[in-house]
């Protein structure tokens, strides 16, 4: 594992109760890569980012970021933007008092000036002013997003970005990302609808049951000829019961 | 911190909840007021314990809105599911929940000024309307409305620490209601001397009500102090230790 590891997840295990939700999950990510994060529903996917975004304590094993625990950074907000559900939001506050409140939290700087640049990036700008409670799924989808972009994070973390998305939303939550990776940022990603990945993505880690499964390259695969439905279908396959 | 401290007050200012809570504590205010000050005998409102009482309602319910005011500045986080942003824009829990604390505790202080402001003003005006001679002092006056401060404030920080403690928004409002309302007013009596120290009869001492019968008021807001800096810390280690679901 290199130092410039932006994620590193070690020997990460997490328990509820009598429920493993990882089991021992190591991978680290570089600088600069998009990666898709693979898995069926329940496989522990959102616990990992969870983990890794300090919301979640190990029960063993570590995953950092930038090196640290998240807790441990020096103005996270200006590290990582993560973006875990849909609809994290008061219904009865504006957008725009969302993200400010969010801005002036993080401590790191981030004035209204940028929160207005954040709510035009993702064309929110005219809506900014209405309560949450009358925003469309697709609209509190790329308000989450705003509030991730406020601190212009070098790592950006979704769970789940395109769930619930219509055509129209998943085409512009690609570009978006695709232009956000192009800028060389790094990005996870993380999905089970693979259609949404394998256009994005360089790079697949795929967990099953708590585990890792496989972490390829897309361009190995198609190397083998292999696609990556069919390498996921392989890697997550249930014995036929 | 202040970051924090401004983050919360940005909170608690951009929906309607502290503000409906400020007009419904008013509302009830003048509600209990009128009722008492017009309901009640003239023989017995001329009697100062009972004018102390009946002006202290303000203290009373200004205590119990700014408990459910505490108790939602964290529960609605939970309920809404803001705190997963908020936890990553202040991966440091205590910060969160000290911002609470103190923006809560000044709004609750609010709260308890206003509604103890306004139940001795309409109290006056009521038992003045019906004849009777108040028996309070300038003294008695001060005390109703600064200890009705204190005790909402204080009050705002074990709301604080009760809802970090539960989470459920429903569990915890429900429980402080009950708690003031029905369980101190019914176990009261059978608590005898103890029930002096129960938390809601401290902030009735802090107002100088039931001299005597209760502590001194000074007492009632060091004691209901410690219940605040007990309910916060239990809250605090709520909130660092268990998982953000």
């Amino acid at each position: 594992m290199g130092d410039d590891a932006v994620i590193a997840v070690e020997g990460l295990t997490k328990r509820f109760g009598a429920v493993v939700a990882v089991e021992d999950l190591s991978f680290s990510l570089q600088r600069a890569t998009v990666t898709g994060f693979l898995g069926p529903n329940g496989a522990g996917k959102t616990t990992t980012l969870r983990a890794l975004l300090g919301l979640v304590e190990p029960t063993a094993g570590e995953a950092l970021v930038f090196g640290r625990r998240y807790r441990d950074l020096q103005r996270p907000a200006r590290r990582v933007g993560a973006v875990l559900e849909s609809n994290d939001f008061h219904p009865g506050r504006t957008g725009r008092n969302h993200l400010r409140a969010l801005a002036l939290g993080a401590d790191a700087d981030i004035g209204r000036d940028r929160v207005e640049e954040v709510l035009d990036l993702v064309n929110l700008i005219r809506d900014g002013g209405r309560r949450v409670r009358t925003y469309s799924l697709g609209m509190r989808r790329r308000l989450g997003l705003a509030g991730a972009l406020l601190g212009d994070p070098e790592l950006l973390v979704l769970d789940e970005p395109a769930n619930g998305l219509d055509p129209a939303g998943v085409h512009w939550l690609r570009t978006f990302l695709r232009g956000y990776a192009d800028a060389g940022r790094t990005v996870l990603v993380s999905s089970h609808v693979l259609a949404e990945i394998a256009q994005l993505v360089e790079q697949v880690v795929i967990i099953d049951r708590g585990r890792l499964a496989a972490f390829v390259r897309l361009d190995e695969l198609s190397d083998r000829g292999a696609t990556l439905e069919e390498a996921y279908l392989e890697l997550t396959a249930r014995p036929a019961s | 911190m202040i970051a924090q401290l401004r983050a919360e007050l940005l909170k608690q200012r951009s929906t309607r909840t502290d503000l409906g809570l400020f007009a419904a504590l008013l509302g009830l205010v003048l509600l209990a007021l009128i009722l008492h000050g017009f309901g009640l005998r003239a023989e017995e409102l001329a009697r100062r314990n009972n004018q102390l009482m009946i002006l202290g309602r303000g203290e009373f319910l200004a205590a119990l809105f700014a408990a459910l005011l505490g108790a939602t500045s964290i529960t609605a986080e939970i309920r809404h599911g803001t705190i997963r942003p908020t936890c990553l824009a202040t991966p440091r829990r205590g910060r969160v929940l000290a911002a609470k604390v103190g923006v809560s505790g000044v709004i609750g202080a609010g709260l308890g000024l206003a509604a103890s402001g306004l139940a001795a003003a309409a109290g006056t005006v009521a038992l003045n309307s019906r004849g009777i001679h108040i028996q309070l002092d300038r003294g008695d006056y001060l005390l109703l409305i600064a200890g009705g401060g204190s005790a909402a404030a204080l009050w705002a920080a074990v709301g604080v620490g009760i809802g970090a403690v539960v989470r459920n928004q429903v569990a915890a409002l429900v429980g402080i209601a009950a708690w003031l309302l029905f369980f101190e007013g019914l176990l009261g009596g059978d608590l005898g001397d103890a029930g002096r120290f129960a938390p809601g009869a401290l902030g009735m001492a802090a107002s100088g009500q039931e001299p005597g019968t209760l502590v001194a008021p000074g007492v009632g807001v060091a004691l209901l102090a410690v219940y605040a800096i007990v309910a916060v810390a239990a809250g605090c280690l709520a909130t660092t230790r268990r998982d953000v679901a």
